[in-house]
């Protein structure tokens, strides 16, 4: 139990995706204007994440592993997100359509969300069993959630300032970026010693 | 009719191409690679316990959480264990030749994330850190002072050595 | 001529990173240090080079609508066939690249080249357009790692700088320090650069899902408008 706490924390905390791993650093700079725009983004990819792993770890495990085809990971997995992110859509249209109207526009951009592929790699690299790479994609779509949310409420404040001709733009979101990654340093080890 | 097949055969024949020559590019590579491994693996054990010989790799024993592989030196030269901790960016992986009187003979990283310039300057094998692990035992090994600015990765390479000093007296006691 | 403006666009005047700011993603997190940029650079041009020729080549082939699993497909083959070759041939490279490197699949310099290029052209044009492009990629990382790693760590490929290793600051070579880099990186760009700074989403614009991104950006607006009402 303190493992999976601890795979939890860490993946909202230490190893944030975007803040400190880099990956899906292209939505949080692209749909982290508004609030409703990042929230709903960030909905989309837990949602992903979690589908994802659960159906790419048996696959790896039961399927690519015993048949020696471990090198075909790559290729399986990027389609396997792809087909799914197709099905969600389908399947949220047809049955769930309020939920289909707040995070349909999001799911095609996910497809080739560098944060997604990403997860379901480390969760077979990093040798977890199934629940704890579910747990850790939920930390992961979590620690997501926090950094996007964050970063809007960042962004909308600087809508109004005065920034310096060249800075205007990309510029001043990357520099605003470093600071709110830099209050996230402050959580290393801390998780570690919580328990520890 | 045409509409419909026509993308499924090109999609279907493209994915079955590109996967044979995936297989015959690993079928090329694979052996290339386990030998890189081994060869490494090999280096690294030879590093920690240069008074071995050869290794025998020792099996079932239930060891501490955190030892991965334990390797037993010719003529009794004592035992190389692998093993990691988690620091602060994530797994510190080491490994850790102790000589049969149960005093380490050398300390190793085999890899780590640890920020570059901090916890490297504990995990880095270049950097010195290991060195203060030389002839330490199960008792003595915790007098390792930690690198300032570098808690957490200190605490957690000497986290890990004692979980191999660990696995060193459960070896011994298998043996009794 | 027209060939070597072919080329040469990708390394100034569309620089994938710094001008179309695609990429982001491996530009952060491999340039730590100038050695593991090199290899993720090098890495990437072979298979951005190598997709656009065989997108090229296929491009009458690969019907419309399945053209971006098809796609996929394709660069994902090469990104293993890359990958395999680094464990087999720089175990250490696969080792600091880490999940970096199967990562290539979704980098979007390569997706959107196929898509914006390599789809409608010839395979000779295709595969200079790409070289170009990897390389402008692996330049613009070569730059970056080398601020971070030269003042982040006091070293240049490893060996140590007198004066410097002593005075390093290490934030650079952590996360906040990539964003920070970057940022001015860019900045230097507008400001020295021939382009006026685009007002909106700059690096959008070579994107494939650009069209997309924009809408869904956009869609909290209307949201917002009617909880108003």
């Amino acid at each position: 139990m303190t493992k999976l706490i601890i795979i939890l924390l860490s993946a909202v905390f230490i190893n944030n995706y975007v803040l400190s791993r880099f990956l899906g650093i292209c939505p949080f700079l692209g749909v982290s204007k508004k609030l409703n725009s990042a929230t709903g983004m960030s909905l989309a990819v837990i949602f992903v994440m979690l589908i994802a792993t659960a159906v790419t770890w048996p696959i790896q495990m039961y399927l690519l592993n015993p048949y020696g085809l471990g090198y075909l990971q790559t290729i399986v997995f990027i389609l396997v997100i792809a087909a799914l992110v197709q099905l969600v859509e389908i399947v949220l249209k047809r049955y769930v359509p309020a939920l289909h109207k707040s995070l349909g526009v999001y799911l095609p951009l996910i497809t080739t969300n560098c944060a997604v592929l990403g997860v379901t790699i480390l969760n077979i690299d990093e040798g977890y069993t199934f629940l704890e790479a579910m747990v850790n994609s939920l930390g992961s779509g979590l620690g997501f959630f926090l950094a996007m949310v964050m970063f809007s409420g960042v962004r909308s404040t600087m809508e109004d300032s005065d920034i310096p001709e060249s800075f205007k733009g990309l510029p001043i979101t990357l520099v605003a970026a470093a600071i709110t990654s830099l209050s996230f340093l402050g959580f290393g080890g801390v998780i570690e010693n919580l328990f520890g | 009719m045409k509409e419909i097949f026509k993308p499924i055969i090109v999609l279907a024949s493209i994915c079955l191409v590109v996967t044979a020559l995936l297989a015959f590019v690993n079928m090329e590579t694979r052996p290339i690679i386990q030998a890189a491994e081994e060869k490494a693996a090999a280096q690294a054990r030879a590093e920690v316990l240069p008074q071995a010989e050869s290794f025998e790799k020792i099996e079932g024993l239930s060891l501490p959480e955190g030892v991965t592989e334990v390797y037993e030196g010719s003529h009794h030269s004592g035992y190389v264990i692998m093993m990691q901790a988690k620091g602060y960016g994530g797994y510190i992986r080491l490994i850790c030749g102790i000589r049969p009187d149960g005093s380490i003979e050398s300390v190793k990283t085999l890899s780590h994330s640890e920020t570059g310039g901090i916890g490297s300057r504990v995990a880095d094998n270049g950097s010195g850190y290991r060195e203060g692990y030389r002839n330490k035992t199960i008792d003595t090994y915790q007098e390792v002072d930690a690198v300032t600015g570098a808690t957490v990765s200190s605490k957690a390479y000497q986290k890990a050595v004692g979980l191999a000093l660990e696995a060193y007296e459960i070896i011994r006691g298998a043996e009794q | 001529m027209r060939t070597l403006r072919n080329f040469s666009k990708g390394i100034i005047k569309e620089n994938p990173v710094l001008v179309l700011v695609l990429g982001t993603c491996p530009t952060l997190a491999t340039s730590t240090g100038v050695l593991n940029a090199l290899g993720m650079g090098v890495a990437a041009t072979l298979v951005l080079t190598f997709s656009n020729i065989l997108i090229s080549a296929l491009r009458k082939v690969i019907p419309d609508k399945v053209r971006i699993p098809c796609y996929i497909v394709l660069i994902a083959g090469l990104v293993t066939a890359v990958q395999m070759l680094v464990k087999a041939f720089a175990p250490e490279l696969d080792k600091s690249l880490g999940i970096y490197l199967p990562l290539i699949v979704v980098n979007c310099i390569i997706l959107g080249r196929a898509e914006m290029y390599a789809s409608k052209n010839k395979v000779f044009d295709s595969a200079v357009d790409g070289l170009g492009m990897g390389v402008g990629f692996t330049l613009a990382l070569f730059l970056m790692a080398t601020i971070r790693e030269i003042f982040g760590n006091g070293t240049f490929c490893g060996l140590e700088i007198p004066g410097l290793k002593e005075n390093h600051i290490s934030i650079l070579t952590m996360a906040p320090g990539g964003f920070f880099v970057f940022g001015l990186l860019i900045a230097a760009v507008n400001k020295f650069g021939k382009h006026k700074p685009k007002k909106k989403h700059p690096g959008c614009a070579g994107c494939p899902q650009a069209e997309i991104c924009q809408k869904s950006d956009t869609a909290g607006d209307g949201e917002e408008a009617a909880s108003h009402d």
